[in-house]
């Protein structure tokens, strides 16, 4: 039948005026079809033959093709199917932000994604990094299986010997981390650290010689996650580099050592630079930066070429202050930051120690130091609002941007990622408040910031928020639909609209799977 | 009152965009005055206009009216206020007078084309003779141009489908138009499906089998129309079907067979070609087996009935269309809400799964797309031997249980979705099969719970 088939599929490419159409044999001679030997003959017997063709189908024979070996199980439960659909949705629209917080969802509850949405979820994160960070930690076995088929996955292959779920991280074997590429091993390295420094460390020194300069200073870096004193010894290592990236890595977490040999030769330098003396008018900063750069400071990262703008000496006396720990000045002077900021105006050098210490206090997180310079606008230059907050713990951020709701704007808070406190989000949520019922004379400022809120206002915030919409009676916080000046609506609304997407997000994927 | 899920309302919007914008129109703070009754939704919505739009939706036939400028239906405000309503968002009210008086302008222009029927009242026909000369003039028209088609392609066939390939779109086009002006709208659709096959020959290796398949069917149906008094019922009603005559859908509820069940959705499929909304899906009745499919079409600002839910089984009544295979059906009564899909029903092996189409074939020789089931079948990844790329690589495959396997025809995505859900394992698949290659709609990891994978 098949040959029958294509012999007048071959005939009717050339046509029944050039050659003669085989006429149907076996069952479908009996037909007795039209003899004609024209268009009309061959179509009668496409008609026969197109027909039995189809009735008599058989599929062929394909033993010989070689399947794929399984994947290994994943025990980890999966969704429902009101989030599956919540997926396929946001993949369809293909929002990477709420994708990231599904993502991120799924992965607090120790759930995998759903098997036949990873290949979407795959190629989505392929061209997304912050969706391909979310990703990675709640990949499991599945993913290397689809990797392993996909050259484009290729960057997933390395996520289940790190994950196999969020409770199994630990150190990857040695086999792992030395055969992936760079971006695998930074991300193995920064899961590792989380839970065994000790053993990622080892990772590190291991492969240290053999290593190149680029891997090197990455993975110095990797090991700001989890620092402890027991990095010192590698770190000093680093300090002997050849590559001057891969000394300032690791000058960079030295300095956040302070019972470090490194941040003991910086606080010796520092104190013989600027000494506090007492005299009669009251205490002040006595500066005397070191005439040249001694071979132990280079060694240190200490740089004599200072950037345009800023003179020699002042660029010496700047690195040199901002070496030493933030919180170490505090108490070599005995004085508060304020004090010291204070005093710092009334010397040649002040702008200097201002930025030294302002580098200092952002490295350290020092929250006292932070304060201070929030305090005092202006004092360190080129510093902005938006890199003191996000530097400073964060509780102490929110409580600062509650005293300070002028500073809650679009530049300040765009630095702080999801999720964000309940605190802090109670803060947004009033400033929203205010501006969504005046006149929000800077509108391109105030839909920036609905827009932000919408994608980092934590659960909480989102329900009294939510209430907000309700009319009728006394909006619970914010105004009713009224009260809401047309410039905003349409943020408003679609603030609305991302809040309760991003409540049902949670709800679905709290729910049980339906079986 | 009608009530609506979130995806049927979104299945309404007449492209992408509308289905993006709806959610943020459906935010109450944007509405004032909502409200709904028995008979309709409405509300009042702040858009970027100083005064508000006024939008209604009847539950009747889903069809919607609002004062915004837009030129689809339904408009983005439509759809957020039957999301609203999907989310049990909008109170019953009272209806105001603008709502009221367009239900009566509509219901007003329904009844016209009735009028010219007042005879319907005794119970007789309306004028019998004038029905019959009317049948017997289309069918003379259709007759004409059977004549011609069939003339048309004794001459493709004499000059080759190599030469017919190389013709223009116009060629094709202008004959699928003398169709339409016949009345055979399904004769058209079979002339623009060949000159689909000769438009993407490039991407189809096997476009000459495809072409002489639809050749074949198509000049079978020019026969057997000219044969049509000999043919059996069952055949003869689906060669009318295929031809193009319609029946309506209120005859259709009037006098066709009724099955209710618990239909579970295995395929859906939207389309729109700019001018054109249409939606496919195959619906499985749990505990008759029947599989049918229901078919919904909307031009400009016709709304798309949503069909069933899809990716949920839902108990429903369906009225069959006589005629063509497997049957379309039109859905009579809907319980709200419905389940997860449960395991898919399907054969043990492909051979088996297409007697099944074969058994269709011989009622409806021109059923040319249908549904297949098969148990347990293995995702064959498309083979690159290794140190060379191929003329042609084996394409995706499912292979069953005796190892024969069909080739997958749908856009990678489906296969990679299909392959990720076996995970190297076997999987149950419900796929439309169009005598060549299988397009899966629904799938399941061997007895577990299916779902839409297309």
């Amino acid at each position: 039948m098949t040959s029958q088939w294509s012999e007048l599929v071959d005939a009717a490419v050339v046509g029944a005026g050039r050659a003669a159409a085989p006429q149907p044999a076996g069952p479908l001679a009996s037909l007795r079809l039209s003899d004609a030997q024209d268009g009309a003959g061959l179509l009668a017997a496409a008609a026969a033959a197109s027909r039995a063709r189809r009735a008599g189908f058989r599929p062929p024979d394909m033993q010989a093709r070689t399947a794929p070996e399984p994947a290994d199980p994943d025990g980890r439960r999966t969704v429902g199917v009101a989030a599956r659909r919540r997926l396929a949705e946001l993949l369809a629209a293909g929002s990477t932000e709420l994708l990231v917080e599904w993502v991120s969802v799924l992965g607090e509850g120790g759930m995998r994604p759903p098997d036949a949405h990873l290949p979407a979820l795959l190629t989505a994160a392929t061209y997304s990094e912050s969706l391909r960070d979310a990703l990675l930690p709640v990949l499991g076995p599945l993913a290397a299986w689809l990797a392993a088929a996909n050259p484009a996955w290729s960057w997933a292959g390395a996520a289940p010997a790190a994950s196999g779920g969020v409770a199994a991280a630990g150190p990857p074997d040695m086999d792992t981390w030395t055969t992936q590429s760079h971006r695998a091993r930074r991300e193995l390295l920064e899961l590792a650290r989380q839970t065994d420094p000790a053993a990622a460390r080892e990772l590190v020194a291991a492969t240290w010689a053999s290593d190149s300069h680029r891997d090197r200073a990455a993975f110095i870096a990797g090991l700001a996650t989890g620092l402890g004193p027991d990095d010192e010894e590698l770190l000093e290592r680093a300090m002997k580099d050849t590559r001057g990236e891969v000394r300032r890595a690791a000058a960079d977490l030295l300095a956040r050592l302070p019972a470090s040999r490194f941040a003991g030769r910086a606080t010796e330098r520092a104190a013989s630079a600027v000494q506090v003396q007492r005299a009669i008018t009251g205490r002040h900063l006595v500066v005397t930066p070191p005439a040249d750069i001694t071979d132990e400071m280079a060694g240190d990262c200490i740089t004599g070429s200072p950037p345009a703008g800023t003179g020699r000496q002042a660029w010496v006396l700047q690195q040199i202050v901002a070496v030493a720990p933030a919180s170490w000045w505090v108490q070599y002077a005995g004085l508060s930051p304020a004090q010291l900021l204070t005093m710092s105006t009334r010397t040649e050098w002040g702008t200097a120690l201002r930025a030294g210490w302002s580098d200092a206090a952002i490295r350290d997180a020092d929250a006292p130091w932070l304060a201070a310079f929030l305090d005092s606008p202006g004092a360190a230059p080129g510093v902005s609002e938006a890199s003191l907050l996000s530097a400073l713990p964060a509780a102490a951020r929110d409580g600062w941007l509650r005293q300070h709701p002028d500073s809650v704007r679009f530049a300040t808070l765009e630095e702080i990622p999801a999720p964000w406190s309940a605190a802090l989000s109670e803060v947004v949520r009033s400033k929203i408040a205010a501006i969504v019922s005046a006149d929000p004379g800077r509108s391109v400022e105030s839909r920036r910031l609905l827009r932000l809120a919408a994608l980092r206002l934590n659960p909480p915030a989102i329900a009294v928020l939510a209430r907000g919409d309700e009319p009728p009676g006394p909006p619970a916080v914010a105004p009713g639909e009224a009260q809401i000046h047309p410039r905003l609506l349409e943020s408003w609304a679609s603030l609305l609209a991302t809040l309760s997407v991003r409540a049902a997000i949670r709800r679905e994927l709290a729910e049980e799977p339906a079986s | 009152m009608q009530t609506y899920t979130r995806a049927q309302v979104l299945g309404m919007a007449p492209d992408a965009a509308a289905a993006k914008a709806a959610p943020g129109q459906a935010v109450r703070a944007r509405w004032r005055e909502l409200g709904r009754d028995d008979d309709a939704v409405w509300g009042e919505c702040q858009g970027s206009g100083a005064s508000p739009y006024q939008c209604a939706a009847a539950f009747s036939d889903g069809a919607t009216r609002c004062s915004c400028p837009s030129r689809k239906f339904p408009c983005k405000h439509a759809l957020g206020l039957l999301l609203l309503l999907a989310d049990g968002d909008v109170p019953p009210a009272t209806r105001p007078d603008w709502v009221t008086e367009w239900l009566t302008a509509r219901a007003a222009r329904a009844e016209r084309p009735a009028r010219p029927a007042p005879a319907e009242g005794t119970g007789a026909p309306a004028d019998p003779q004038a029905q019959a000369r009317r049948a017997a003039s289309r069918d003379r028209k259709v007759d004409a141009g059977v004549e011609e088609l069939s003339r048309w392609l004794a001459d493709l066939a004499r000059g080759g489908l190599a030469a017919a390939q190389a013709q223009p779109w116009s060629w094709w086009d202008q004959m699928a138009r003398r169709m339409i002006d016949a009345q055979a709208r399904g004769l058209a659709g079979y002339v623009r499906r060949l000159a689909e096959i000769a438009a993407t020959s490039g991407q189809r290796p096997d476009w000459p089998e495809r072409m002489l398949d639809q050749l074949g069917a198509l000049y079978l149906l020019c026969e057997a129309w000219t044969r049509r008094d000999a043919i059996p019922a069952p055949t003869a009603d689906a060669l009318r079907t295929r031809i193009g005559y319609t029946q309506s859908a209120a005859d259709v509820s009037a006098s066709g067979q009724r099955i209710s069940d618990e239909w579970a959705v295995l395929g859906h499929r939207y389309s729109d070609d700019g001018q054109l909304r249409s939606l496919r899906q195959w619906l499985y009745g749990e505990s008759t087996g029947t599989i049918v499919t229901y078919l919904a079409f909307a031009a400009g600002s016709m709304p798309l009935e949503p069909g069933l839910p899809p990716g949920l089984r839902t108990q429903a009544t369906v009225v069959l269309y006589p005629g063509s295979l497997p049957h379309r059906a039109l859905i009579a009564d809907r319980a709200d809400g419905g389940r997860p899909l449960g395991p898919l029903p399907g054969a043990p092996d492909w051979e088996q799964a297409l007697s099944g189409a074969a058994d269709l074939l011989a009622v409806d020789p021109w059923a040319d797309v249908v549904p297949l089931a098969v148990r347990e079948v293995t995702v064959l990844p498309p083979d690159v031997p290794a140190g060379g790329i191929p003329a042609s690589p084996d394409p995706w495959q499912l292979r069953d249980r005796t190892g024969r396997a069909v080739p997958i025809a749908s856009a990678p995505e489906v296969s990679w979705r299909l392959h990720a859900l076996a995970a190297g394992r076997p999987i149950d698949v419900v796929g439309e099969w169009d005598g060549f290659a299988c397009y899966p709609q629904a799938a399941a990891p061997a007895g577990g719970e299916g779902q839409l994978v297309a």
